[in-house]
């Protein structure tokens, strides 16, 4: 996300804007919350200027990011699909916690024993306090080490599995809310939030409290199903946010 | 057969899946597996049987061995073909001779074998034992039972991983016939749903496949100029239309991938990625982690915090690192790490070393 809001930023669900923003998903991370200069993304992807002007044009064009005096810097926005979730989730998602060799920063999952209609309240709740939050601590000035985390609110109404890890229970949430997303069920119930962020290895710890401090309050006689609230470090950078 | 060799038959092999034009890490993946363990690591002295489906990359599969046969195992002889379909089988003995000696020294290409009869695959037989100078090639909708190196070739639509790889294959030769145009291909999307439609019906052809891009590639030029993507809405409007997808389809096959992926899920054991990290094998971490725990449980009456704990491995890693020295004075101890001086602990270093391991005061 390029800069801090507190407006709900707008949602994008064009399949041609969702295609360049997974193509373009380094580099939009590399621009950051910006404004960030040419020979700044030429130092950061490696990557020769001319390539990275015409790049650069598509998304802006196509509104994902804005062009200014001292460069470029992302759009506000919440990017959401509901089908090729299996694409999405190998990509995103699996590939990156299973390859990374550094365990995740933090990783809770709750269970609700209350209605799953709940889950529609703590995803008003968490959308207006802690994922607000952490959009605006992952937009604020880029420091110079920055590491690049991956950041997963979801839920499902599925039930879960007796599983023994935090992790296996986790991927049995995440498995729960992408069939359901992919589905098109439990609507609004259902989530499956997956940012990246481009931050400093504090500010990823500032983020990975806020995401645990926010479920473990949840009163599990409040909603039903189970959430899963994770931060992982990966081996790559961004202020984005793509919800799905 | 040392591993040099092997490496370079690989790579022999994936230069000659390039030259003939192999598409989709799958099938290169299988095709190298047979083509090294049936022709490269056997010198071509045994015959290969191919056999898969119709479209499933049988006759690639055998200009992949002739031009593996030519360029890693030194084989100038040249290649010769036959289409069992377009012999008469009173011909067959004599074709066979007659190829056999054309092909002396490089390989026999013989196609359509399931069409054979019996008779005329005991004569294949017979020309596999009695032409050994031969690299005999079998191309085959279902398995023969003759004798040699088998290759099966799996259907496309079981390749999942392909079918993305050659959408965009096909893509590209079929866009390339259009007038210019800023088109990048199809979207994520609409590559599934097209990959939905290979796998709900079965389809094991690869020509199947370029039928259906090239379909809607043409249905989307014949609305006007290629858009920047060949997205779901125009791709579906075909499958729909002219192979009788659903949406149900596309929707059952999202949730079995998302199920199929999940299950494959398996991160490496924490002890694993450690022991990767450190360069040290996990039965030896495991080990000290249980060292550690029986360590850390003898901190009676004190609270096991982050201070206390470390102190207290601290000491038993110094402790134990003495015992290993076998040291009996600090001067042993030093000399443990090297008789040159840099490899040594300064005294000093040595001196707070053994007050730290043996408790002595140093107030």
């Amino acid at each position: 996300m390029a800069t801090a809001t507190h407006t709900a930023p707008p949602r994008r669900t064009d399949e041609v804007v969702w295609e360049l923003l997974r193509d373009e998903w380094d580099l939009l991370l590399a621009v950051g919350s910006g404004p960030t200069s040419l020979d700044t993304l030429v130092r950061r992807t490696d990557v020769g200027p001319d390539a990275l002007v015409r790049r650069l044009g598509r998304l802006t064009a196509h509104g994902l990011l804005d062009q200014g005096e001292e460069g470029w810097t992302l759009v506000a926005a919440v990017y959401e699909r509901q089908e090729a979730m299996s694409s999405y989730i190998q990509e995103l998602v699996l590939s990156r916690v299973s390859s990374g060799v550094a365990p995740a920063l933090e990783l809770v999952v709750r269970r609700g024993i209350g209605p799953v209609e709940g889950l529609a309240e703590v995803h008003r709740s968490a959308d207006d306090t802690v994922l607000r939050e952490v959009v605006e601590i992952a937009s604020g000035p880029e420091p110079e080490h920055v590491g690049r985390y991956l950041v997963v609110f979801a839920a499902t109404t599925l039930p879960l599995g007796e599983r023994d890890s935090g992790l296996a229970r986790a991927m049995d949430v995440l498995r729960g809310a992408a069939i359901e997303r992919a589905r098109g069920a439990a609507s609004g119930l259902a989530r499956m939030w997956v940012g990246e962020m481009r931050v400093s290895p504090e500010n990823a710890v500032l983020v990975a409290g806020r995401l645990e401090k926010f479920a473990r309050a949840l009163n599990p006689t409040s909603f039903g199903g189970a959430l899963v609230v994770a931060v992982w470090p990966v081996s790559g950078a961004a202020q984005d946010e793509v919800a799905n | 057969m040392d591993l040099r060799t092997d490496v370079a038959g690989i790579e022999a092999i994936g230069g000659a899946l390039d030259d003939c034009g192999a598409v989709g890490d799958a099938f290169r993946e299988r095709v190298t597996r047979g083509v090294l363990s049936g022709v490269v690591l056997r010198q071509a002295r045994d015959p290969i049987h191919v056999h898969g489906a119709p479209g499933t990359g049988k006759s690639l599969v055998a200009d992949v061995v002739h031009t593996v046969a030519s360029s890693a195992l030194g084989r100038a002889g040249a290649r010769v073909d036959i289409d069992c379909s377009a012999v008469v089988p009173g011909q067959l003995p004599g074709a066979l001779v007659d190829a056999a000696s054309d092909a002396a020294g490089g390989t026999l290409v013989v196609d359509r074998m399931e069409l054979l009869s019996a008779d005329g695959l005991a004569r294949v037989e017979r020309l596999q034992r009695g032409a050994p100078d031969v690299l005999l090639v079998g191309l085959t909708e279902t398995p023969t039972g003759l004798t040699g190196a088998r290759m099966k070739l799996t259907p496309l639509h079981e390749r999942e991983r392909d079918i993305w790889s050659l959408v965009d294959h096909y893509f590209e030769r079929t866009a390339a016939e259009l007038p210019a145009h800023d088109c990048l291909g199809f979207s994520r999307q609409s590559k599934a749903d097209i990959a939905a439609r290979v796998q709900g019906a079965s389809v094991a052809s690869v020509a199947v496949l370029r039928d259906i891009v090239r379909d809607c590639i043409y249905q989307a030029a014949a609305d006007g100029p290629l858009p920047e993507r060949l997205t779901s809405e125009g791709v579906r409007v075909v499958l729909e239309a002219r192979y009788g997808q659903v949406a149900q389809t596309r929707t059952d096959r999202d949730v079995a991938l998302l199920e199929s992926a999940f299950a494959a899920f398996e991160p490496p054991r924490m002890a694993d990625r450690l022991a990767e990290v450190h360069g040290i094998p996990a039965e030896v971490l495991e080990r000290q982690a249980e060292i550690l725990r029986v360590a850390i449980d003898t901190l009676d009456g004190l609270p096991k915090s982050y201070r206390n704990i470390m102190d207290r491995v601290d000491d038993v890693q110094r402790a134990s690192l003495w015992l290993l020295s076998e040291a009996e004075t600090q001067a042993e101890f030093r000399r443990f790490f090297g008789s040159e001086r840099f490899m040594q602990p300064t005294k000093s270093v040595a001196w707070a070393f053994f007050n730290r391991v043996f408790k002595r005061d140093m107030g």
